[in-house]
């Protein structure tokens, strides 16, 4: 019997969330001026700092075991939130490429198909690395194929580049902008 | 059955075929049975197997035999569906080249991760006072059912997370497949523990769901794609692709 309770619930809550996710999709969508302004700018060499494995061999030396612990696992999260931030950017690009993918120019749409892409492998590859942090920090020094976290952070160093690809309000390191208007 | 009740499961029971032969008539007008045959095999298959169900209920000499059809029917659409989720994920991941690597993992790991849930629940299930026989059928419902709820949701989430665009009819294919398998999943748990007590219930629950699901299908079919947003004046140019190349690299390392 309780097994069938659980199946009904299950079947309830897979409605709930098949309604939920559809939702998503049936709205219209978004204003692509308004999205531009969600694009949140991400301080770069912050981040660098933060990924940065020479400082954390300094702070391995200079830190007993627990406290290095405690630190590193608060690197970690704002790596993460960092990693989610710059997600969330390659998610508005994402919109911005599937406009210009309607586009009647077939240089726009092949440009807008390419930004998409980019975005939806981006996000992947985000995710992986967002999953690769969160088993380093529930085991120390392990991760997938028993990546360090060291090496966890040198493959985080591509994104740091990529973050600084999306960039956008500083005005040194503002991103260009493709005129899509001709 | 009082009259309220035959009334609404005579209704309930001829409406969808009514709609899904209009959705045949369409699919067949606009060249889509082209580009998912399987789901026109489906919607062609429930209108046969409503037709075959109404003449032998209706017919005396038939009536012995009419669950056999309805086993027969059940196996054979419970296997075109799986067919309809293999042609969605299909269309979700041609639509974006990029994810062509993805496809065959999330489809065989998804199935296998719901597979062993569904026979691990097969495995708990204690036998009830229900019929030998629709006792079985009605747990292979459930756990199919399990199956193609996990997978049609595994599809949505990862569609929703990699904000990936549908073609209209292909999201309501699936919206309508998610809204059935979801109601079918609680109705066979249900159907599997008390048999046919409170059978006219659960019927008219089930062909309400299949009714809504065909309503779905039939909107996403009607309704023209909705315009993509216009086209801003400047999309900022990233260089994605090559960083993408690096991280991957990186990644696989």
């Amino acid at each position: 019997m309780m097994i069938t309770i659980i199946l009904v619930l299950a079947g309830f809550l897979s409605l709930a969330a098949v309604l939920f996710l559809a939702k998503g999709h049936a709205e219209p969508p978004a204003n692509l001026a308004n999205l531009r302004k969600r694009i949140r700018p991400l301080d770069l060499e912050a981040f660098r700092n933060l990924i940065d494995s020479r400082d954390e061999d300094f702070l391995r030396g200079a830190l007993e075991r627990s406290q290095f612990r405690a630190v590193q696992r608060a690197r970690m999260m704002a790596v993460v939130e960092y990693i989610a931030c710059a997600s969330g950017n390659a998610a508005i690009l994402h919109s911005f490429g599937e406009a210009a993918r309607h586009s009647p120019n077939p240089s726009v749409a092949a440009a807008g198909q390419r930004l998409a892409n980019s975005a939806i492998r981006f996000r992947l590859n985000a995710l992986q690395c967002v999953l690769r942090l969160y088993l380093a920090m529930l085991i120390p020094g392990a991760g997938v194929n028993k990546m360090s976290v060291a090496e966890g952070y040198e493959r985080m160093t591509a994104l740091v580049a990529l973050l600084g690809c999306m960039q956008y309000k500083k005005p040194d390191t503002q991103i260009s902008v493709l005129p899509l208007a001709s | 059955m009082t009259h309220f009740l035959r009334y609404m499961f005579y209704c309930l029971w001829i409406a969808p075929c009514a709609l899904q032969v209009i959705i045949l008539i369409l699919l067949a007008r606009r060249g889509l049975y082209r580009k998912f045959p399987i789901f026109t095999a489906y919607t062609a298959f429930r209108v046969c197997e409503f037709v075959a169900l109404f003449c032998v209920s209706r017919s005396v000499s038939l009536r012995t035999v009419y669950f056999q059809f309805y086993y027969l029917g059940l196996g054979i659409s419970t296997a075109l569906r799986f067919g309809i989720i293999g042609e969605i994920f299909a269309d979700v991941f041609s639509m974006h080249g990029v994810l062509h690597n993805l496809k065959r993992p999330l489809i065989r790991w998804t199935t296998a991760a719901f597979l062993i849930l569904a026979f691990s629940f097969v495995f708990y299930t204690q036998r009830s006072n229900a019929d030998p026989s629709w006792f079985t059928v009605f747990v292979l419902d459930r756990s199919s059912n399990i199956v193609q709820c996990g997978l049609v949701l595994s599809l949505l989430v990862a569609s929703r997370y990699l904000r990936l665009s549908w073609n209209r009819v292909v999201f309501g294919v699936a919206l309508g497949f998610g809204v059935l398998c979801s109601l079918e999943l609680a109705i066979a748990a249900i159907r599997s523990q008390v048999g046919s007590s409170a059978h006219l219930l659960l019927d008219l629950v089930d062909m309400g769901g299949y009714f809504s699901s065909v309503l779905i299908w039939l909107y996403y079919l009607i309704t023209p794609e909705r315009r993509p947003p216009s086209i801003p004046d400047n999309i900022p140019d990233v260089d994605l692709e090559a960083w993408n190349d690096e991280l991957e690299s990186l990644l696989t390392r």
